[in-house]
């Protein structure tokens, strides 16, 4: 007999004792269910019952003891050790994670990477599958002829794309000259001169955004531009505010932008912080703090008493990141990020408790006290991070804080401004958005007086922010000139400012550091189809009637899809979106199969890196840590999309 | 009830018993074999085992394979769990990365009288803390190819030092419409960047990866001068970064006509009895201002892991397959050049093409070993050389940054107790 | 079409000129749904594109698959590429192993769930909630983190380079997910059922068999499909712990295609390949499309 027919023999009858196995155990199990059942006093039918549904569910529990449960705890304990193979293995305490978490050397700037990677994943890549799989399932959304068969073609891509075939014919048809791919869309591009500066653009636009990307990622500075950010959303706030009436629609919703885009703004500092910077990891964690202390309150308000339970989720892990900072950083960690954390938590509290009016004012005496007293500690040259909120008095006067621009190093050490600074910017936008939202129940007058004075200061603010990030560049491309040599320092952000792509320029599918990413995604865009049939389903649970209403209304297509679509489907979204972002830090097979040499790290997910770890350099240690630094990451993710979910309307 | 139990748990027991012993009378030999063509494998398994199962009767000789994508992680799974294939299948580096986990052969090997005819330099790279850990197989000398038909200028063919090397391909390289037309060197991945070629270049420069005391050796000069070199070479063919590679071609990259000069292993060139090869020169690795030409020589080898419960009979099987006929016979199956200096003679008065490898090997051959925490140097070098490369790190930065960090890694690894 | 013209009827205005003949014929077809149409044919070539590509490779030539990708098709179909490929011994080997391999899974698996999900729907019991909740849990561990522990288990297990650590998993309720699903249509199935049932004397095990299990039919077929092409398509476990080359499936034997060390790439002959490995998800597919469609509506919109 050969050796495979003997194997599959073998197989067979490890299958027949497992299924015995099973049987056998799932009636222990149920026994001994039954047996717990009657010492805890549980009547003779609720035995029966337990006895019953133990034992049904007894293959699962029994799969879950040998094959998760004891693998889990297993790698829980080498993630404290410093196991690799070969070695003696010793215990490691917090090693493994410290050096993950703070980015400390090589191993930690590559997790940084990968995690970095992931968050693109999850940044570009979800959205864009969402809207592909949207757009189609608005299409297939028709009462058509055939469009069983169009549905089926748009979902095939679903299961063709696990597998080895489908990425090996994508990355054929990727190919940088000849290829299919790029053979096409030149044809496209040359036949007519519109489709040519189409073509152009798309090539200029991935470029940009993915070396705008990379250069954050690699910590390259941003400079003044950051301090921009904030300050134009505060005076984009603060102008819907002082045009109208300060409804509580209107402040709930002025309220969410403002939250989505700091939170946006603190994921990628933080995230650039972690390349940059060992010393700001703390924030990532701070960002599970702030988000989880939002959901907190915002649930805390709400009628149904049922979740207060489940509230005290986030908190708990609010205070566990908190505790992290405190445990794997150092002073200056310490220092530096809790109480700016705290700072830009503060305002979320303020707003959203102050509805219940017994807390307002003390809050709110509270909150200003802090912020007082920050900001005059901030104001103190050498005190935090060396005093370098004293840009304040320069820009709200619309002058330039840069003193050396001919200076190399005073640019890219002494002025390159750190992101605490920005950090507290962003507080102290939310803090003045907050209390006047509070204020403005009470003192309205005063409040649209404070509201005009604080929208002149950010957009001077903002103005002056813009104006000095323009120099900054300057500056540097001057001193590349200067010296003859390529602009290390900036190359990133220069390819992303300057280079409109030349007439046959082709974009470098998989073998270019800016477009490795952007193929991947296409790929997953291209089989996005089981978030299609979700949209699908939900689509067609709208009523009709619904539709005809607006129609009465006059209402047309654009305000029907917001006003009554979007809503309608937003459980259905909520759900691709959970689901996009798990299986984005979870990519694996498509970067194993299409990676190359050149582009490796830049396609690998936090997963990847994992393996890369345990089974390439066999540091099981670490990779265990990163395994569960991952599934943490991964809870955190789900546990608040489930509380944030307040915009999904749910039926009945 | 009780009863139902006891009768299904003794049926239970009685069919797991039944099912798990699986008989195993001879003694088997496993062997792992990675990355080999179907070639040479069928090779193995019809002409190289039934051999030698007829001098060890009752042995068994078995075959597992798989490629290197994830060798690492297979080899991982059986030094965790202690057991595996008696003889694995190893490339140069390799000795490093798993050390202590291979077996000591002195005791086996050190007498053996034909231990001489291995060239040294291939006994080295199968060594680890200076005993060997298997022995060598193959051998694969990885000089530069240049078309002498195709050069603008075949007289200044071969280039030997860093200048020369790059006048050549600036003049042999071109680019229209933001794409190459004209490679004038091309490398094994085609990315004008190899990380084994970057180490190679560090020696011909005159350098070395480590200091005396062990620390890296990555700030020198000579590593500056390399790193200069690959950056200047990948300007010459490929203008900006955003540079669309050659097009599409058939055959092998040397015979496309598009590429002039190239390193490129054996298996990746025409057959020896093609008649391009007359068209074909071989020549070492150019030198910088302060070093000697190079060839990198690649050992491919055979270990035997420190799990392996009769290493006596492993070494027979290496000793058997070592032996001249075997490499003869290897060499023409499966197109790596012998190990052992006896097996040359016979190859050279065959082919030209051979004497001349053979002989750049002996004079400029230095092997691909003592690469120390090779398995994380790797990763670090294409991060760092490739940021250099790509214009986004000074090579002041980038040669600070080797040296830190793998100097950090030397440390957690043991090397500089 | 018939709330297309509906729709048509709503929204246009009474009509004071009699349109001309042409637009009554562009009527007559109606421009919204050619326009539909062109739309979704449009995007079918997107998503069908790579499919088409891989065939027309699998029959080029060597010298044709060496040229700029124009052509989707080859002057002079090469036949010979399958030829050649049916004629390996490897080949034969690895495809009968993955059927092999994911007929022992399906079977397994799709029992062990269907019971487990009865448990979680049908059966009322204390503790339900704690147990389900942590099969929940399960589905945000990452699967490799658990991967060089479930190494040694096997290992101790004696399972490596054998079909074991791929296939006997499975049997242990394998994947929350797919739980989940049965579980969600479970629940939807009328109580009335189950007690009637019981007030004839059947115990659960006799329900779950006579009662539910039929009417549990799609998504039982989901599963199966969701667990069919999971296991064709399931490259990374197969390489680590098969090793050997007998054992080998489809998706190590195309991707290795694509790892020989060759050059040019064989293109033509690795997307022959690839056509016969996904030729059995494509026709399974097909054949069941409808499950499919359901069952992944099932888990989106039920949770």
């Amino acid at each position: 007999m050969d050796v495979s027919s003997q194997a599959r023999w073998e197989n067979l009858l490890w299958a027949a004792g497992t299924a015995i196995f099973i049987v056998v155990g799932s009636i222990l199990v149920g026994c001994a269910a039954k047996r717990v059942a009657r010492w805890r006093g549980l009547s003779a039918s609720e035995q029966r019952k337990v006895y019953w549904g133990f034992l049904f569910a007894a293959p699962w529990i029994i799969g879950f003891v040998i094959f998760v449960l004891g693998p889990a705890l297993a790698s829980l304990y080498y993630s404290f050790t410093d196991y690799k193979l070969g070695k003696p293995m010793t215990w490691a305490g917090l090693d493994n994670y410290r050096e993950l978490l703070l980015g400390q050397g090589a191993q930690g700037r590559r997790f940084s990477q990968a995690m970095f990677n992931s968050f693109y994943y999850m940044a570009v890549g979800v959205p864009l599958q969402i809207v592909t799989a949207l757009g189609m399932a608005m299409l297939l959304n028709n009462q058509m002829r055939g469009i069983r068969i169009f549905r089926l073609i748009f979902y095939l891509p679903v299961i063709l794309a696990g597998g080895p075939a489908a990425l090996l014919a994508w990355r054929y048809m990727f190919a940088g000259n000849g290829g299919f791919v790029n053979v096409t869309l030149q044809n496209i591009a040359g036949s007519f001169f519109l489709f040519d500066w189409i073509y152009r653009a798309f090539i200029f636009t991935v470029e940009a955004i993915n070396s705008l990307y990379a250069g954050i990622a690699e910590g390259s500075p941003i400079g003044p531009f950051k301090y921009a950010v904030p300050a134009l959303i505060g005076a984009l706030m603060l102008l819907s505010l002082v045009r109208g009436e300060w409804t509580p629609s209107k402040r709930a919703r002025a309220w969410l932008v403002a939250e989505l885009v700091g939170a946006t703004l603190i994921i990628l500092l933080a995230a650039r912080a972690l390349v940059a910077d060992p010393l700001d990891p703390g924030l990532l964690l701070g960002i599970g703090a702030l988000a989880a202390l939002g959901a907190l309150l915002a649930d805390y308000r709400g009628e149904n008493r049922r979740y207060r339970l489940w509230t005290l989720i986030p908190p708990l892990l609010a205070a566990l990141t908190l505790a992290a900072v405190f445990v794997l950083g150092g002073e200056t960690e310490r220092s530096l990020y809790i109480p700016a954390l705290l700072a830009a938590a503060a305002p979320v509290a303020l707003v959203l408790v102050a509805r219940a009016p017994a807390h307002r004012r003390f809050i709110l005496g509270g909150g200003a006290a802090l912020l007082i007293g920050f900001i005059i500690l901030r104001l103190i040259p050498g005190q935090l991070d060396g005093g370098r909120l004293s840009i304040l008095p320069q820009y709200l006067t619309l002058q330039s804080a840069i003193v050396q621009p001919d200076n190399l190093d005073y640019l890219k050490t002494e002025f390159a401004a750190t992101t605490p600074a920005a950090l507290w910017l962003y507080g102290l936008v939310a803090l003045v958005l907050g209390g006047l939202a509070v204020a403005n129940n009470r003192y309205p007058r005063a409040a649209r007086t404070v509201a005009l004075v604080a929208l002149a200061a950010f957009s001077l603010f903002a103005v002056s922010a813009i104006v000095d990030g323009v120099r900054y560049f300057q500056a540097y491309d001057q001193i590349a000139q200067a010296t003859g040599q390529p602009n290390y320092h900036f190359s990133q952000f220069r390819t992303a400012t300057a280079t409109w792509p030349d007439k046959n320029r082709v974009p470098l599918w998989m073998t270019n550091e800016l477009w490795a990413k952007p193929s991947l995604i296409l790929i997953t865009m291209w089989s996005s189809g089981a978030g299609m049939l979700i949209f699908l389903a939900a689509l067609k649970g709208v009523p009709r009637t619904f539709y005809e209403a607006a129609e009465v209304d006059g209402a047309n297509r654009w305000q029907k899809f917001w006003k009554i679509t979007l809503p309608m489907i937003s459980p259905a979204m909520f759900y691709n979106i959970v689901i996009g972002i798990i299986a984005a830090l979870q990519t694996f097979d498509t970067i194993y199969i299409l990676r190359t040499p050149q582009t490796e790290d830049d396609l690998a997910s936090a997963a990847f890196f994992l393996f890369n770890r345990t089974f390439r350099q066999l540091e099981i240690g670490q990779g265990a840590a990163v395994s569960w630094i991952l599934a943490v990451i991964i809870v955190l993710l789900t546990v608040l999309q489930f509380r944030y979910n307040k915009w999904v309307y749910y039926e009945a | 009830m009780k009863h139902r139990f006891a009768l299904l748990a003794a049926v239970a027991a009685l069919l797991l018993a039944g099912i798990l012993p699986v008989s195993a009378q001879d003694q088997s030999l496993e062997i792992y074999i990675t990355g080999l063509t179907e070639n040479t494998i069928k090779w193995f398994n019809e002409v190289a085992f039934p051999a030698f199962e007829a001098d060890h009767p009752g042995v068994n000789l078995e075959i597992l394979t798989g490629g290197w994508g994830e060798f690492d992680a297979t080899v991982a799974g059986w030094i965790t769990t202690g057991s595996g294939p008696d003889i694995v299948y190893l490339g140069s580096e390799y000795a490093d990365i798993f050390g202590e986990l291979l077996k000591d052969l002195d005791p086996y090997l050190r007498d053996w009288e034909e231990l001489d005819q291995f060239l040294p330099t291939a006994l080295d790279t199968v060594s680890w803390d200076g005993h060997l850990r298997g022995l060598p197989l193959l051998m694969s000398p990885r000089p530069v190819f240049y078309r002498t038909d195709l050069a603008v200028d075949p007289s200044v063919i071969p280039p030997l030092t860093f200048a020369d090397a790059l006048a050549f391909v600036k003049a042999n390289s071109a680019v229209e419409n933001n794409a190459m037309t004209k490679m004038g060197f091309m490398d094994i991945g085609s990315s004008l960047f190899d990380d084994q070629e970057f180490i190679a270049y560090i020696w011909s420069a005159g350098g070395e990866l480590y200091y005396d005391d062990g620390t890296s050796a990555f700030d020198s000069a000579a590593t500056a001068e390399a790193l200069k070199f690959m950056y200047d070479r990948r300007r010459a063919v490929m203008p900006e970064e955003t540079t669309a590679g050659l097009p599409p071609f058939e055959g092998v990259p040397i015979a496309s006509g598009n590429v002039i000069s190239g390193i490129f292993p054996m298996w990746n060139m025409p057959a020896t009895s093609d008649p391009l090869w007359e068209n074909i020169a071989i020549a070492p690795y150019p030198a910088g201002e302060n070093g000697q030409p190079v060839v990198q020589v690649f050992i491919d080898w055979l270990s035997v892991p420190a799990y392996v419960e009769d290493p006596a009979l492993a070494v027979e099987f290496l000793k058997f397959i070592g032996s001249k006929e075997n490499a003869i016979e290897l060499t023409s199956v499966a197109g790596f050049t012998p190990v052992r200096m006896d097996a040359w003679d016979e190859l050279k008065a065959n082919s030209p093409v051979w004497a001349k490898m053979l002989d750049l090997a002996a004079e400029y051959g230095r092997s691909f070993s003592d690469i120390r925490a090779s398995a994380e140097l790797r990763p670090l070098i294409r991060e760092q050389v490739l940021a250099y490369l790509a214009d986004r790190q000074s090579l002041e930065d980038t040669q600070r940054n080797l040296k830190e960090e793998y100097d950090a890694i030397l440390e957690a690894n043991g090397y500089l107790d | 079409m018939a709330t297309v013209s509906g729709n048509a009827q709503l929204s246009a205005p009474p009509q004071v000129a009699q349109p001309n003949l042409f637009l009554r014929f562009v009527r007559a077809v109606d421009a919204r749904a050619l326009i539909l149409y062109a739309i979704l044919l449009a995007a079918s070539l997107f998503f069908l594109f790579p499919m088409a590509w891989m065939a027309g490779t699998s029959l080029k030539t060597v010298e044709e698959v060496g040229q700029p990708q124009l052509n989707l098709l080859p002057a002079n179909p090469q036949w010979n590429n399958y030829a050649k490929l049916l004629q390996e011994d490897t080949f034969y080997r690895a495809y009968t192993n993955s059927v092999f391999v994911v007929s022992v899974v399906l079977v397994g698996t799709v029992t062990s769930i269907a019971l487990v999900a009865y448990a979680f729907s049908r059966l009322e019991w204390k503790g339900r909630g704690v147990v389900f909740a942590l099969m929940m849990g399960t589905l945000m561990l990452p699967a490799q983190a658990t991967l060089v522990p479930q190494y040694v288990l096997f290992h101790n297990l004696g399972w490596i380079r054998t079909f074991n650590p791929i296939t006997i998993p499975g049997f242990f309720a394998g994947g929350a997910a797919l739980i989940f699903l049965v579980r969600q249509f479970m629940l939807s199935i009328p109580r009335e059922l189950d007690e009637a049932a019981m007030i004839d004397g059947a115990n659960p095990l006799q329900i779950w068999w006579y009662v539910i299990m039929p009417l549990s039919r799609p998504a039982i077929a989901t599963i199966t499909v969701f667990l069919f092409v999971g296991q064709w398509n399931n490259l990374i476990n197969p390489l680590i712990y098969l090793q050997r080359a007998e054992l080998f499936t489809m998706p190590i034997y195309v991707a290795q295609k694509n790892n020989l060390q060759e050059s040019p790439i064989p293109w033509q002959d690795i997307m022959a390949a690839s056509v016969l490995f996904i030729i059995p998800v494509l026709v399974i597919f097909i054949l069941t499309q409808r499950y499919f469609v359901e069952g992944i509506t099932m888990t989106g919109t039920k949770g």
